[in-house]
């Protein structure tokens, strides 16, 4: 913006010192290059084409036109780089986070790699399949006495009618296991083992979770 | 049926998403984490019925 000031502060200089080239002679008595010729056989000036015979008012101004274009392409110029920098900062910025974010990312794996695993990973897993199928009972049986059952004939799974309940061992699939032959009474339920007691039916059709 | 498939897909997304975890070199603490906090869950959750295994009448009841 200055430098547009300025030039245009020369070319106002330049209007003020000298009238401009156009319409008459200058102040020193010459003819101007764009004068209109005067009537044929009365002194008549001869035309001037060349840019020696400029006067120093038209070279001052020819000057500060070229000095204002000058100065505008180097804005223009000041500008692109300008924008090129603003550019280039904001890859670099975008490389740079880039770049962060992956060694964190790395870091963190290393870290997480570096974690013992003792026994490896088959142990937790087979403790949880231990508990999953031998220890912990569902609707009476353990779900591998429930498998045994329904693979001799003793159990099926059927729909669940008491599902409104909200438990049993329906596992989100919609059947219920139920024992066709009465079966023994869980440990903690009754005195009697041998003991068929019927209502034990009733409880092992319905959902309720020991 | 929708259930069944549900519960069957669930399932299956769950062993292959711990699969593919186990592959990698950072994935497989993860897991081995996560099943060791499962069992913990179910230790915590099923106390009642584990520690019916070491009542007396149980005790009995089994010899």
């Amino acid at each position: 913006m200055a430098n547009r000031q300025g030039s245009m502060a020369a070319i106002n200089a330049a209007l003020l010192q000298g009238p401009l080239p156009a319409g008459g002679s200058s102040s020193q008595g010459q003819p101007s290059v764009v004068a209109p010729h005067p009537a044929p056989g009365v002194n008549a000036p001869t035309p001037v084409s060349s840019i020696g015979t400029l006067t120093s008012d038209q070279k001052r101004f020819i000057d500060a036109q070229r000095q204002a274009q000058t100065d505008e392409e180097k804005q223009a110029q000041n500008l692109v780089n300008e924008q090129r920098a603003n550019e280039d900062a904001f890859v670099t910025s975008s490389n740079a986070t880039v770049s962060a974010l992956q060694q964190i990312a790395k870091g963190t794996g290393v870290s997480l790699a570096g974690l013992p695993t003792p026994g490896s990973i088959l142990l937790p897993l087979v403790i949880l399949l231990v508990f999953f199928f031998l220890l912990l009972p569902v609707n009476g049986h353990t779900r591998l006495v429930w498998l045994w059952l329904t693979l001799t004939g003793n159990a099926e799974i059927g729909q669940d009618s008491t599902s409104s309940s909200g438990a049993g061992f329906s596992g989100g699939a919609g059947g219920t296991f139920s024992a066709t032959i009465p079966t023994t009474p869980p440990a903690s339920n009754g005195a009697s083992q041998s003991t068929v007691n019927l209502s034990q039916l009733v409880t092992m059709t319905g959902a309720e979770d020991l | 049926m929708t259930g069944v498939i549900t519960w069957i897909g669930t399932w299956l997304i769950m062993i292959m998403v711990f699969l593919f975890l186990v592959n990698t070199h950072w994935g497989k603490p993860i897991v081995y984490w996560f099943l060791w906090l499962a069992v913990l869950l179910l230790v915590v959750s099923h106390a009642d019925e584990l520690t019916q295994f070491f009542n007396a009448e149980a005790l009995q009841l089994n010899g």
